[in-house]
């Protein structure tokens, strides 16, 4: 978005992926949540994977989809399981898929499997699509830019950064992998966009999308999600 | 009265739950488990070939965490999930439950999802993971009830990522599940006397990354 305007905080919904991923959310608490988020335009909301044909419903007519998760965030899954949690969600509909991915492979040196895993993944996924998390909160310089291309060279294009949960990105994480990549990477940002300076910072740096369970703050409304009152209370 | 050494290490499942970076941790992990002789060594499913290497005929257990740690997804993939694990060399199993099943009080859910882990996980030790912390007392005594039902080995507090075991929880697990099923007390336990409290309330293993320290701590006490 170099070339363009900076966006003012009313404008920067159609970048961000809202998300409600915890262990106790139960149908009630998604169908609060999309009640809060129906009047703004993101174009995604991500859920765990029981919840994907059910949302799907809900959002029915709209231009919403729906984004899920596999072995999120903790990436300590094998490739068979991955390929299983892609299948079904796959099969009920979702609109991508947020990966973790094999971090002890990662930091071991080993791209090969990493390569695999995905190849692996992109097969299983048909018209799904596959976005891979590197988790750059633990990565050096040279994991970031090796993990980058062992992804394309496994056939997927864009990365969600880290999985949040405290696993935060950096703005030169988004500026390296851009310099070394260019267009050929899509950088989805999360872990760490709590405020519209944050939200500036990333997509000025060549983040296409923003991952964020605080997206009414991102955008300086003054509201909260009903969960996150639920939790607070 | 005091408990021995090897028997007070026999409690122990030597965890390493937070993300997985090094091959050397979990080799650490394993040579220390078989040095103490705790129960197990507690890792993530891409770690149990490496542990399993390592583990056999040490009479060490190789244990996996399944569904970390939201345990959000359906029977199905945590059955093939927990069947996975014990092809690549897991012999005990602990799995996060599905939470906010029992937050919707999806009782029906629960007991297929335990039933499928009893079947898919064998003869090998099937643990429950209730992540207490997030459920109310009777929707945990639900839980239990349900895991007793399916047979199931051991209840288990607590993934570690949330607030850990407390003796209250333990206790109130304990006089459900007991004598058919154990309880396993997790997350927060760091000292001796965190130990031996939940092994007090009931508890006959315990899920700690302190195993080291917790022995350096017994032998300075009880004199080893």
């Amino acid at each position: 978005m170099n070339q363009r305007a900076t966006p003012k905080p009313a404008d920067l919904a159609p970048y961000i992926i809202s998300s409600l991923i915890e262990a106790d959310v139960t149908e009630a608490d998604i169908e609060a949540f999309v009640d809060d988020v129906k009047p703004y335009a993101f174009p995604s909301l991500a859920v765990d994977l029981p919840f994907i044909d059910w949302l799907k419903g809900l959002l029915a007519g709209g231009n919403k989809k729906v984004t899920t998760v596999s072995s999120y965030p903790l990436g300590g899954m094998t490739t068979a399981v991955k390929a299983k949690q892609v299948e079904y969600a796959r099969d009920h509909g979702a609109y991508d898929i947020d990966v973790s991915l094999n971090y002890l492979a990662i930091k071991s040196g080993d791209f090969t499997s990493v390569e695999e895993e995905v190849r692996t993944l992109v097969d299983t996924a048909g018209s799904l699509k596959v976005v891979a998390i590197p988790q750059v909160t633990i990565l050096t310089s040279e994991e970031k830019a090796r993990v980058c291309d062992a992804l394309l060279k496994g056939g997927c294009t864009t990365i969600k950064t880290a999985s949040g949960f405290g696993w935060k990105t950096e703005v030169e994480d988004v500026v390296l992998i851009k310099r070394l990549f260019g267009k050929d990477i899509h950088i989805e940002v999360s872990g760490g966009v709590r405020t519209y300076d944050d939200a500036i910072a990333m997509l000025a740096a060549g983040a296409e999308r923003l991952h964020t369970s605080t997206a009414f703050q991102v955008m300086k409304l003054d509201k909260q999600f009903t969960y996150q009152k639920k939790e607070s209370s | 009265m005091t408990m021995k050494r090897s028997d007070f290490a026999a409690t122990i499942d030597h965890t390493y739950l937070k993300i997985h970076r090094s091959d050397a941790e979990v080799r650490r992990l394993c040579l220390e488990a078989e040095k103490y002789g705790f129960a197990s060594v507690a890792v993530f499913p891409v770690a149990v070939p490496l542990a399993a290497s390592m583990l056999g005929g040490t009479g060490v257990e190789v244990c996996v965490a399944l569904g970390f740690h939201l345990g959000g997804y359906p029977p199905e993939l945590k059955a093939h999930e927990t069947e996975d694990a014990i092809r690549n060399g897991a012999t005990e199993v602990d799995l996060v439950m599905n939470v906010a099943a029992a937050k919707a009080e999806r009782w029906d859910l629960l007991q297929e999802e335990f039933e499928r882990f009893r079947e898919a996980a064998g003869d090998c030790v099937a643990k429950i993971i209730l992540e207490t912390c997030l459920l109310k007392d009777e929707e945990k005594a639900h839980a239990c009830r349900i895991a007793k039902a399916a047979g199931l080995d051991y209840v288990k507090t607590s993934t570690g990522y949330k607030k850990g075991a407390t003796v209250p929880d333990v206790k109130q697990m304990n006089s459900i599940v007991a004598p058919d099923l154990k309880v396993k007390a997790s997350g927060g336990i760091r000292t001796l006397d965190d130990a031996l409290a939940m092994l007090d309330a009931g508890a006959s293993r315990l899920g700690t990354s302190a195993g080291a320290s917790l022995m350096k701590a017994f032998d300075e006490r009880f004199g080893g």
